[in-house]
């Protein structure tokens, strides 16, 4: 019909162009047959019935246009074809609209736009970062607001540094805090640290003192802390002897003071700490109190690097002395060690990553009492994966991470390693107290997504004979 | 029969003498037919979800074509002739496959101009400064207008050396390209445009200036005089229509016949890519316009942006995994969980070999270490690319094995090298991988060609052909070949009428006469692959039997991809 009308308006060629084509092949066919007898008829048709499986007559011109398959003519699609490809139409409808937003955003430069923004917030000093602040079930987005600006201070530092930073997620969790930090003081090797700090947390779990405990005897509690931190200290560059690389010991000095909070918690599901919990002496530290920290740190540092180490380790031991104040009888001793090792795989690029960490504390004089927010607890992603944050509290534990980090895709600066990993540890009461039978273990796996050799995300299953645990981060355990 | 062809001869002439003043204002329809073909657009991010995302998963529920790939069925590609080659269309021309070609051909083929005129001005009628390196779009003081490109810093002659030798060589394979030239400039010619703009790193549109347009020159390397070198390209002729699917086709283009995904031509890019290393072969990088030519209208194909290849990748050296992995390869990613990544990746091994280093900054990274011509890979995956058969791969190599190497010597020319060992280690190295690549994909196919077929009397021939293989000297092994014949029996099944015979020469004498009467027949010659021990999927010549001239005529020569 719009041909027609486009065909009486004068309008169209195409209309001309096929009554054109038409009248050719109407003449062409007439002359032809006006001007064979029936007799070449006759013969035409015999010889083509004897060669109908012959498309062209062999003349060998190599690269002459009649094809294999027939004539020209637009590909189409069987009705089974048509059929067969079905299942695929609601994919093809979203990839429809997906790849017109992303040449959107690519024609538009959004891309460009959202990088542009991102950086410029960051030069000024804001760094909002996303994690997961909690293992399950606190499992939340934790936005934090970094503001970091960096004094150059030279002659007297390599930077000053001043940083304030808030956290919250929507359960209950909240974080404000300041630092500031002097590097490098006169070019000594000197380094000295300030922070001051808040911090509520609604939802902290305790399932009571011990190796076995209870799963189901589950608490909450709410832990409110006011913190200051003093640190000084100064690192050593050792020598290198051919391949071996001595690398680095941090010496550092540190005081702290804490003022802290015990209430209610807010986790539903849990039995409130305070309704079972009167006293200290039912369980020391759950009306809180305030304590000062005496300690000395010392760090050994070999890794070839701290965001992605193929070889090499640390080493950290850390003597905490902590004397309560007015009422609090936080009197007690907190040793730490830590230590990681990190073993090339042969030539493959991988790493098997080790490390073993030793908490133990002790009462001091003779009414100290360690706080139970203070004691080694072990379960959730930086101790015992596989087990609930906090799942186990004591005066001591041990505890070991496997981990096998290879690499499976590369791209640029992009990477993603896979990382077997196995845990094991336990807490016990006294240093004797420590028995291998009471070790918990657990195993899983993570996938990290790295860019510039640097964990950006973390996904972790650990499993264990308690359940299943997921881990969202932004950084490896060690 | 004379009568016959009088009859078609004068049925065929007269209507067009009646419609002649019709035909002509067709032909200005044509012209502006141009209109109905819409603009397509694309971008690289759609190119990397669509192909190497959506497509990865989507082909499992394409039913038909999940059972091929589980039969290991592929099909043939669908613009193929009878002779098993492709003929001249508006995406391919025969060129150095159908004859030989000079140097100077090959260099002056895609040009039209001599470069841009760098003894004028140029007025930059818009920055490109995405990226690491920036780039313009000029007009020189001819009129001519051009997108400039730059080297990356530190790595001069890598990308714009390699966009014009690469480009040529394309051009000789019979693809469509637009002119590429090396060039000189004084950055005092340039001028800007008032109404010039960029997109900066922001992402927003701002005016450029001459003093923007200075500083992101800056990294920019330059000679001791103080010139810059650039990649110039030529704007093509015709009306922008957009980028080229390497899938489906255009609906509204009558002339596009077949998806695109089912032409040799483009079935068989990674063979051609693979030689000059060219691992960014996408749907971005493809261009297409509507051009006229003798009233008669139609949308030219062209395949754009060579800058990626050699060791560049455009913007920098190619990255350790290009050419080995796609972006996102799936096999590799499970084969190194499967494994726990115990076995060492080639890109790995082969960086180590490397010592960790690029030898000359402008041929950048590129050798033949761990390089297998069937395990090459360009930086996305496509549907094409899967459906390759050995046939589409054969007709690829045999086409790029014409560019001999004392050819190639003179092509290098075109990358305008200043350091003479540079140049000579890109050309080993092109000499080298051509020659693996030529012995990779003739050893999976009967490596004849160039069949001159002589009908003798009685319905006897005498075929000689070329073998490739010993042609380019990819193998010195005496060869063993063997033909049968069959013919199509009940139901179209092939029936064996005379079995195999042996024969080690590069010529045949085949008594027919005893076929005559069997309608069409096949010849089907296979050689004998020493390495694996088998003899090779044959190829197959169609012999019909003309009885007017009481001789066998070549109907058809197919290389096979199976045995059966």
């Amino acid at each position: 019909m719009i041909e027609s009308c486009r065909f009486s308006k004068g309008t169209s060629f195409y209309a001309w162009k096929r009554m054109g084509l038409f009248l050719h092949s109407l003449l062409s066919v007439t002359l032809f047959f006006f001007l064979l007898t029936p007799a070449d008829l006759l013969a035409q048709s015999s010889q083509q019935s004897k060669q109908d499986l012959i498309r062209v007559q062999p003349g060998y011109d190599k690269y002459a246009g009649s094809l294999k398959q027939g004539p020209y003519e637009k590909e189409k699609d069987s009705v089974m074809e048509q059929l067969g490809n079905l299942p695929a139409v609601p994919l093809a409808v979203t990839k429809a609209g997906i790849e017109k937003a992303l040449t959107y955003i690519e024609k538009t430069h959004l891309d460009d736009k959202v990088l542009f923004v991102w950086d410029k917030i960051h030069e000024w000093g804001f760094h909002p970062t996303g994690q997961q602040l909690h293992d399950r079930p606190l499992f939340g987005w934790h936005v934090l607001w970094d503001r970091h600006e960096l004094i150059q201070a030279s002659p007297y530092a390599e930077y000053i540094g001043f940083t304030g930073w808030t956290g919250w997620n929507q359960w209950g969790y909240y974080e404000d805090a300041v630092r500031f930090n002097v590097d490098n003081i006169f070019h000594s090797k000197i380094y000295a640290t300030q922070l001051l700090k808040y911090e509520t947390r609604t939802r902290e779990n305790f399932f009571g003192i011990g190796h076995n405990t209870s799963r189901g005897t589950s608490f909450t509690y709410r832990l409110e802390a006011m913190n200051y931190e003093t640190r000084l200290g100064r690192w050593f560059d050792l020598p290198k002897f051919g391949h071996v690389n001595l690398g680095r010991l941090n010496v550092e000095a540190e005081y702290r003071f804490r003022d802290t909070r015990v209430a209610g918690g807010r986790n539903g599901a849990n039995a409130n700490i305070r309704n079972f919990f009167k006293d200290n002496a039912a369980l020391a530290g759950v009306l809180g109190g305030e304590y000062n920290t005496f300690g000395i740190n010392l760090m050994h540092d070999t890794r070839d690097s701290v965001d992605d180490p193929h070889t090499g380790g640390f080493r950290k031991f850390t003597v905490l002395y902590h004397e309560g104040v007015r009422a609090a009888q936080f009197d007690f001793m907190k040793y730490r060690y830590e230590f990681a090792q990190f073993f090339p795989v042969f030539k493959t690029g991988n790493v098997l990553g080790v490390r073993l960490v030793g908490e133990n504390n002790q009462q001091a004089g003779r009414n100290g009492k360690v706080p139970f927010f203070e004691m080694a607890r072990l379960g959730g992603f930086q101790t015992l994966r596989g087990f609930e944050y906090n799942r186990f509290f004591d005066k001591n534990a041990l505890w070991l991470t496997l981990e096998y980090r290879y690499n499976v895709w590369t791209f640029k600066q992009y990477k993603l390693d896979l990382v077997p990993t196995c845990d094991m540890g336990s807490v016990y009461g006294e240093g004797g107290d420590f028995e291998f039978s009471n070790t918990r273990f657990s195993y899983g796996g993570a996938a990290r997504f790295k860019i510039r050799d640097r964990v950006n995300i973390d996904f972790e299953l650990a499993h264990s004979n308690e359940g299943t645990e997921y881990y969202i981060k932004y950084k490896a355990p060690f | 029969m004379n009568k016959i062809v009088f009859a078609l001869v004068i049925s065929l002439m007269c209507p067009p003498l009646v419609f002649a003043q019709q035909a002509a204002r067709s032909q200005a329809g044509e012209a502006s037919r141009h209109a109905e073909i819409k603009e397509k657009e694309t971008s690289m991010y759609a190119d990397f979800f669509d192909k190497n995302v959506y497509d990865r998963v989507a082909q499992w529920f394409y039913i038909p074509r999940t059972l091929r790939k589980i039969f290991g069925v592929k099909q043939p590609a669908l613009d193929v002739n009878i002779y098993d080659e492709v003929p001249d269309s508006n995406f391919f021309t025969n060129r150095i496959g159908r004859r030989d070609m000079s140097a100077r051909e090959i260099i002056e083929g895609p040009e039209r101009t001599a470069g841009p005129d760098t003894a004028g001005s140029w007025l930059i009628t818009k920055g490109k400064f995405e990226g690491i390196s920036p780039g313009f779009f000029i007009k020189d003081s001819t009129g001519n207008e051009y997108l400039i490109k730059f080297d990356p810093p530190g790595y001069p002659e890598l990308s714009s050396g390699a966009e014009a030798i690469v480009s040529r060589i394309f051009y000789a394979y019979g693809f469509n390209v637009p002119q590429y030239t090396v060039c000189y400039f004084d950055p005092k010619i340039l001028t800007v445009w008032e109404g010039a703009t960029y997109y900066g790193k922001s992402g927003f549109k701002k005016k450029l200036t001459l003093e923007r347009v200075i500083e992101a020159l800056e990294n920019v390397d330059r000679t001791k005089d103080g010139f810059i070198r650039c990649s110039a390209s030529l704007k093509v002729e015709g009306i922008y229509k957009g980028p080229m699917s390497l899938d489906g086709y255009r609906k509204e283009d009558p002339k596009d016949f077949f998806r695109h995904r089912n032409m040799r031509e483009i079935r068989a890019l990674p063979i051609f890519a693979s030689w000059v290393n060219n691992h960014d072969i996408r749907k971005g990088n493809t261009l297409s316009t509507w051009v006229t030519e003798d009233g008669a209208g139609y949308l030219k194909h062209y395949f754009i942006d060579f800058g990626s290849s050699f060791g560049s990748a455009g913007d920098r050296v190619k990255d350790l995994t290009f050419t080995h992995e796609f972006f996102l390869d799936y096999k590799s990613i499970l084969w190194q969980t499967a494994t726990l990544g115990l076995l060492r990746r080639d890109w790995d091994k082969r960086w180590e070999k490397n010592e960790y280093t690029v030898e000359y900054p402008s041929a950048g990274y590129f050798d033949n270490l761990y390089f297998v011509a069937q395990r090459w890979k360009p930086e996305i995956p496509h549907y094409a690319f899967d459906d390759m058969t050995h046939g589409d791969a054969f007709w690829a190599a045999k086409i790029m094995m014409r560019i001999r190497p004392e050819l190639l010597k003179q092509l290098m020319k075109a990358g305008a090298y200043s350091a003479p060992e540079a140049e000579e280690y890109l050309y080993n190295v092109l000499v080298e991988r051509q020659r693996l690549i030529g012995a990779a994909w003739f050893s999976k196919v009967t490596p004849l060609d160039e069949f001159v077929f002589r009908p003798k009397a009685q319905g006897n021939v005498h075929i000689e052909f070329d073998d490739l293989e010993l042609l380019y000297g990819v193998t010195e092994e005496t060869p063993r070949y063997r033909y049968e014949i069959t013919h199509a029996g009940h139901k179209g099944k092939e029936v064996a009428l005379q079995g195999f015979k042996e024969f080690s020469t590069s010529e045949l004498h085949v008594p027919l006469n005893a076929f005559r009467a069997s309608g069409p027949i096949q010849l089907r010659i296979q050689k004998y692959h020493s390495k694996t021990n088998r003899w090779n999927p044959p190829v197959v010549l169609t012999l019909a039997y003309d009885s007017s001239k009481n001789e066998f005529a070549l109907a058809g020569i197919w290389h096979k991809d199976q045995v059966a």
